[in-house]
């Protein structure tokens, strides 16, 4: 293959801009895998409802997508607090296993009440500005792309300051580290990891919406996209806000350079046998702490 | 031999007996239905010795079902050789990957265990699909099998296989080894037990198992592509069967299988779109009433109601 | 040994029951009623386009109810199809028709949707000899495995690149150079190298060949490799998903090419629901359009077909409703020609068919392919789908080359 610079500059740009997509999905993946120790299996289910709400939200009332995020936002963290607090709640001290199952069928449940409401028609947000691109030199930056890793970047931050700098922040870290400890100390356990599971469901609902606008969506959808959570959580460490933001891009620009130089049908082969490398020399991750295996 | 094990050992002749005159007296549909059960038994069986025994949850197991299943259809189409040694060689070759990866991957704990062997199935499965051998991601015609009911006890063999392997380890020696792991391998370690060895056995049993069924699996549906038996659905249903039916038994894996593919079955039969509705539900609600199995469920003194209540007691937060 | 007695008792009630249920909705019901099975996905990947298939098979179904059925043997038969859901899984839909054969004791199978899936069921119909007429699955590799029991009335998969790069080169000016992408699956593939060697025989040159993994989420680095090659033309054969990510990325990375071709996707009405003006000047090959002039004496001609699917489910059918109802049709007119439900006469009946009906002329060779049916392509114009190839049945003129997308606002 001839190395082409314009084409590795534009390769660049777009691992970089779909790491941001992945990075948007796996936050709350990373979230509730890291604090409440669950690993969700239906967290790309989230993904898909904020996906269609926001084109509901723009189809029958013409809201703009971008605009509507924090409204799909309140709308799956409402959603996700109860499944959590008086569902998942009720088995989250038995094996890892049985959480794992638990939201596996909770996934069986959303996902197929969401075929049999809307029908595997594949539907897409296309707004005026949808197809826009910005073109600088050599390079196109498709806008759309460029605001949902803006937004990424965005969710990012105001997830750590949240995590680090407000008492609730203290509660669900205090949570995760000690849950004995927290309860002595009058934390409301249930409520925390409610409240984080929803925290979660909102970030995975805004990345749904932003996946709206540049990608098919269906019922089906979900799976792929709780498993990019899997995969950058790995890469980057669990509970890691920067670690979700940095193993979203890295698996983005493993996967984008694989595609271009050995051919798109070796695009996760790379990615995963370095995922496989990294788990062996850094078992947490990048920027994860080894966690304590529970159960 | 204590009565109660010499009971359960007729039930178990017995129930033998009856699914090796089956064929004789069912019609097709039901052997083909059996051998499906018979399948998934082998394989939650097969999970059950490294993620129930040993505590290390695989989710990659389809990774040797694959190798499993190539082995026997490039060697049966391109080098002509019968079923029974194509089978053993794809049997053979799963065990060998799964000592090499194993000594790599069983370093790992827990979630990061099951992420790698996750990754390795993945691997494999782009191989497979860039190989001109394989027939790459157009997949692969096996050459056709004349009669079906020589699966179905292929099947039934893999299924005893599987439920011996799970009665066996942890009564040997490698078996207090194992329990010594799954419950804190630290302290075994201390104590003079160096896990991988033993890691390595249950994650290789696992794999010939795997294996075996990859390769039944291939002659007995003709055409496999890498899709197709390089996939999650494999592990994810021997996890949610040997959940249910009670790891750490076993029997346990092989009841969940039986209890799940029937229900599965049924709730097709009801409804055309929803059965996957209904199954969810069914998954969820099983799994919150009895979250260490329905084994346990049984096992517990004072009956069913009481026996749930305790175990939601246990496990909430 | 209490527990376990509950245990096994428990397990026996169970199975009990669960046979009970199978036996129950296993009883035939009568004897003027024709069974015909059909494991059609309604979940997973192929969801859409097995929906598409049901309403086709359904839609003949009724046709031939309300004009008093089948008529063999003196007798009328009414047509009953079976269908079971086999989650677009090709293990599934061999259990399925294993299911339908023996335990509903079907009479005939009408094919599932795919080629993966199509696959595993002819060879159970070739087992239990019972005629499968296959609708929805192309690859060729179906029609080389010596079987005698199944008829695809499709034309096969390498038409599907063979027909659109046909018209690129009648256009003016004359493409040069074309970019070939597919999915990774069994059609996908075939009909990615038919168009390749098409391409090498018949001087285009090909600057880029690539297999994408099914379900790809991104192609960007494939659409930027294409992208910096400039082709004249880009054929893609993937599924409807995969055509919707190309012309949304294509339109992003600002990939100008002057024909678009994809073998699915811009004829079901998610494609141009979805993309909207990015929809335009696409173009599709299609196994059938509402503006062929073939007709047949019971759906009338193309238009009639059309006008009747819009009637009765509200929008205008692809050609994978179509070919459901043609398929259902060309079982129809075997069991008419035989005089009889026997399986043997029916499939010899299905062997010798030569027939128009308004999806094409049917006729099987000896592999049971339908090689006397040609393809069409269409090309979205203003919204709307229409027929551009072949010319003398194309109601509208292709409009190529296709603007820059700069040059679209």
């Amino acid at each position: 293959m001839i190395f082409n610079t314009d084409v590795a500059l534009q390769n660049a740009v777009n691992g970089l801009l779909i790491g941001g997509t992945y990075a948007t999905v796996s936050l709350g993946f990373s979230l509730v895998w890291g604090i409440l120790n669950i690993v969700n299996l239906a967290h790309g289910a989230f993904v898909m409802l904020g996906a269609y709400e926001t084109y509901w939200l723009f189809t029958l009332y013409h809201v703009d997508p971008l605009a509507s995020l924090p409204l799909t936002a309140a709308a799956l963290f409402a959603f996700a607090y109860p499944i959590q607090r008086y569902v998942i709640n009720l088995v989250i001290r038995a094996s890892f296993l049985v959480t794992f199952l638990l939201t596996f069928g909770l996934e069986l449940l959303i996902t197929n009440i969401a075929l049999a409401a809307w029908t595997a028609d594949i539907r897409s947000v296309t707004t005026v500005y949808s197809g826009r691109s910005l073109l600088l030199g050599p390079v196109v930056l498709p806008l759309v792309r460029v605001a949902t890793f803006a937004v990424a970047v965005a969710v990012a931050i105001l997830l750590h300051l949240l995590l680090t700098r407000t008492r609730l922040g203290s509660a669900i870290r205090a949570t995760a580290s000690d849950q004995e400890a927290a309860r002595l100390m009058g934390i409301p356990i249930a409520h925390v990891y409610a409240l984080t599971f929803g925290i979660a469901a909102a970030t995975a609902a805004i990345a749904g919406g932003l996946i709206s606008l540049s990608f098919p969506i269906y019922p089906a959808m979900d799976a792929g996209y709780t498993f990019i959570g899997f995969v950058v959580c790995a890469l980057g460490g669990l509970g890691s806000v920067p670690g979700a933001l940095l193993g979203g891009v890295i698996l983005g620009l493993l996967q984008t350079y694989t595609a271009a130089w050995l051919g798109p049908n070796y695009d996760n082969l790379v990615a995963f046998a370095v995922l496989i490398l990294i788990l062996l020399l850094r078992p947490a991750g990048l920027l994860g702490r080894v966690q304590r295996f529970r159960g | 031999m204590t009565p109660r094990t010499l009971a359960l050992g007729a039930l178990a002749a017995a129930a033998l007996g009856v699914a090796v005159a089956f064929p004789a007296f069912a019609g097709g549909y039901y052997v083909r239905l059996a051998t499906g059960i018979y399948m998934f038994g082998a394989l939650a069986s097969a999970w059950n010795l490294v993620g129930g025994y040993t505590g290390y949850p695989d989710f990659g197991g389809a990774a040797f079902l694959g190798i499993g299943a190539y082995t026997t259809g490039i060697l049966m189409l391109r080098a002509h050789l019968p079923f029974a040694a194509a089978l053993g060689a794809g049997g053979a070759l799963a065990v060998l990957a799964a000592v090499g990866m194993g000594t790599l991957l069983l370093r790992l704990r827990g979630h990061y265990f099951a992420i790698a062997t996750l990754g390795f199935m993945l691997v494999l499965r782009q191989v497979a699909a860039n190989l001109p051998i394989t027939g790459g991601g157009s997949g692969m015609n096996l050459p056709i099998a004349s009669a079906f009911t020589p699966f179905y006890y292929w099947m039934l063999g893999a299924v005893v296989l599987g439920a011996l392997g799970g009665a066996l380890l942890p009564r040997s020696r490698a078996g207090y080894a194992i329990a010594a792991i799954r419950e804190n391998q630290d302290a075994a370690q201390v104590l003079g037990i160096e896990p991988l060895p033993y890691k390595i056995l249950a994650y290789a049993s696992n794999a010939l198992l795997f294996g075996a069924v990859g390769g039944i699996y291939a002659y007995w549906f003709t055409f496999i592509d890498p899709p197709t038996v390089f996939n999650i659905d494999f592990s994810i249903q021997a996890v949610v069967m040997t959940l249910l039916g009670g790891p750490g038994t076993a029997l346990g894996p092989v009841a969940g299988a039986i209890i799940l593919k029937i229900l599965d079955t049924i709730l097709t039969n009801i409804s055309l779109f929803l059965h996957n509705v209904f199954f969810g539900a069914l998954v969820c609600v099983l799994i919150i009433f009895a979250p260490r199995g329905l084994a346990e469920v049984l096992r517990r003194r004072g009956g069913i109601v009481r026996a749930i209540r305790t175990e939601l007691e246990d496990s909430r937060v | 040994m209490k527990r376990t007695a509950r245990f096994s008792a428990a397990a026996a009630v169970i199975t009990i029951a669960g046979i009970l249920v199978w036996g129950a909705v296993g009883v035939s019901l009568g004897d003027d009623l024709l069974k015909i099975g059909a494991p059609v996905a309604a979940t997973g990947p192929t969801a859409r386009e097995g929906v598409l298939t049901k309403q086709g098979y359904d839609l003949w179904a009724e046709t031939v109810n309300t004009r008093g059925g089948i008529k063999a043997g003196g007798k009328a038969y009414k047509v009953q199809i079976v269908y079971y859901d086999d989650q677009s899984k090709p293990q599934t839909s061999a259990e399925l028709t294993e299911r339908l054969i023996s335990q509903d004791r079907v009479s005939f199978l009408l094919g599932p949707y795919g080629s993966p899936a199509t696959f595993a069921d002819e060879a159970i119909a070739e087992k239990h000899k019972m005629p499968i007429v296959i609708t929805e699955g192309a690859a060729d590799q179906l029609f080389q495995q010596g079987y005698k029991y199944n008829f695809g009335i499709t034309s096969p998969a390498s038409d599907y690149a063979a027909v659109m790069l046909k018209l690129a080169v009648a256009l003016k000016p004359k493409p040069e150079t074309v970019a070939i992408i597919s999915a990774d699956d069994l059609f996908s593939i075939e009909v990615g190298n038919a168009a390749k060697s098409w391409a090498d025989h018949n001087g285009l040159r090909v600057v880029y060949f690539q297999k994408y993994p099914v379900g790809a989420a991104d192609l960007s680095a494939a659409l930027t490799s294409i992208r910096s090659q400039r082709p004249d033309v880009l054929i893609s054969s993937g599924h409807l998903e995969d055509s919707l990510l190309v012309m949304k990325q294509a339109q992003t990375l600002d990939v100008n090419v002057k024909f678009y071709g994809f073998t699915v996707g811009p004829t079901t009405p998610d494609f141009v629901k979805a993309l909207g003006p990015a929809a335009e000047y696409v173009f599709a090959s299609s196994q059938w359009s509402a503006d062929v002039t073939y007709r047949d004496g019971i759906f009338g001609s193309a238009k009639d077909y059309n006008k009747l699917f819009q009637l009765r489910y509200g929008f205008e059918p692809d050609y994978h409703a179509a070919q459901a109802t043609a398929g259902g049709l060309a079982l129809q007119l075997a069991i008419e020609k035989a005089g009889t439900l026997d399986p043997q006469k029916v499939r010899d009946a299905l062997a010798g068919l030569d027939v128009m009906t308004f999806y094409g002329p049917i006729r099987f060779n000896a592999h049971g392919l339908n090689l006397s049916k040609p393809m069409v392509t269409m090309q979205i114009q203003h919204g709307r789908l229409v027929t551009v190839w072949p010319f003398d049945v194309a109601p509208a003129k292709p409009i190529y080359p296709a603007p820059a997308w700069s040059a679209r606002r």
